[in-house]
């Protein structure tokens, strides 16, 4: 799953909380957890809270503050672009928290929490425009539970089922494909299809599930077939010879016409 | 949207916070510091039990108070910041500046 979706505000104090909310949208949408979708609602505050009070010179309704969340594979990058005075937040000295509260100074905290809470920051000049770019990862464990949702299932009559994962099938995930499998053979659907048209890699737990599938299926006298393979996992299964063993078709359609013309 | 409710109960002062204490709200939780402060109350309990989320500004208010009270040996007391205050707190380096309590009548009662 990706999107990438955008946010314009005026750059007055009143709008940073409809950017945070953008943002907290955002982040839950690519699968953060609460504590994750803090750290990008706290680094998006910090950052439009300096620039708002620090960016520009007058308060003009053309100063404005474009942000950007994009989320593909595993990574949230949320991008701030202002066009106020250049300024790079990431040259901002750390403030010294190994100092007694007594002689903190006050400064510098949006900054360091900027820096400590996202996986990457970055800055830019460019076209008169400041853009701070901040990544997010998605940490497998929550990513695992949109992939499980994400085993799309579709029926060909009478007894085909095509089975389509998205994304990685690594230790995580596996289970949901075990899980997808089995209710297909479970209902009656002997000859199944597994799509791999958008997994991008398959661990040795999936390529497990694969195989029994293949044997389950045999008992049953259906057939397991792949379709779609991207040239990388078509080139994994050749190097462990799974080639020799599943009819690996190039298209879904090959594959569904393959198990009709058995019959 | 902040909520700021303050009761005095003895010799201290509870301040009871609602909302967030971002940029937007972090001045009014400082006001409210400081004129407690120049009431007389050397005590102090902030209750965060309903505080979803703060930001910096609202960091700086706390140590600004915090200092200004312990100078007048006086102290700022916490009632249970959520995970997400105490985290914030804690790569501040400041996690163990502040005395934490699970309930006010705790906070009170420790002074």
């Amino acid at each position: 799953m990706s999107f990438e979706r955008h946010f314009k505000i005026a750059a007055q104090m009143q709008n940073i909380a409809s950017a945070c909310d953008f943002v907290i949208n955002a982040a839950r949408a690519a699968g953060l957890s609460e504590q994750g979708v803090y750290h990008c609602h706290l680094a998006v505050d910090e950052a439009c809270t300096n620039i708002i009070e620090h960016g520009f010179l007058v308060s003009s309704p053309e100063n404005i503050i474009h942000i950007i969340c994009a989320f593909h594979e595993d990574t949230l990058t949320i991008v701030i672009e202002d066009n106020g005075k250049p300024f790079d937040p990431t040259q901002v000295q750390d403030p010294d928290i190994t100092l007694d509260i007594q002689e903190r100074q006050l400064g510098g905290y949006g900054v360091f929490f900027i820096k400590r809470f996202m996986d990457e920051v970055s800055y830019e000049h460019a076209d008169e425009v400041n853009r701070l770019v901040l990544l997010k990862h998605v940490p497998i464990e929550k990513f695992d539970t949109i992939l499980a949702a994400q085993m799309d299932i579709l029926q060909v009559p009478p007894s085909i089922s095509v089975i389509i994962p998205v994304g990685a099938l690594d230790a995580n995930t596996s289970h949901a494909l075990r899980s997808a499998i089995e209710n297909e053979l479970n209902n009656g659907h002997k000859d199944l299809i597994i799509d791999l048209r958008d997994v991008q890699f398959l661990s040795s737990a999936s390529l497990k599930v694969l195989v029994r599938a293949w044997q389950q299926a045999r008992e049953e006298l259906g057939e397991v077939l792949l379709c779609c393979l991207s040239q990388p996992i078509r080139a994994l299964m050749s190097s462990i010879g799974l080639d020799l063993v599943f009819t690996i078709m190039p298209t879904r359609q090959s594959a569904i016409e393959r198990l009709k013309n058995k019959k | 949207m902040i909520e700021i409710l303050t009761s005095v109960q003895g010799s201290v002062a509870v301040i009871e916070v609602k909302g967030r204490v971002d940029s937007t709200t972090a001045s009014q939780l400082g006001e409210e510091l400081s004129s407690q402060i120049t009431a007389g109350h050397r005590f102090l309990v902030l209750d965060l039990v309903t505080v979803e989320y703060m930001s910096s500004a609202g960091l700086r208010e706390l140590v600004n108070a915090y200092k200004k009270i312990t100078r007048l040996a006086g102290d700022l007391r916490l009632v249970q910041p959520s995970e997400r205050v105490e985290e914030i707190l804690a790569i501040a380096g400041l996690d163990s500046v502040f005395q934490v309590f699970s309930s006010q009548a705790a906070a009170v009662s420790s002074f």
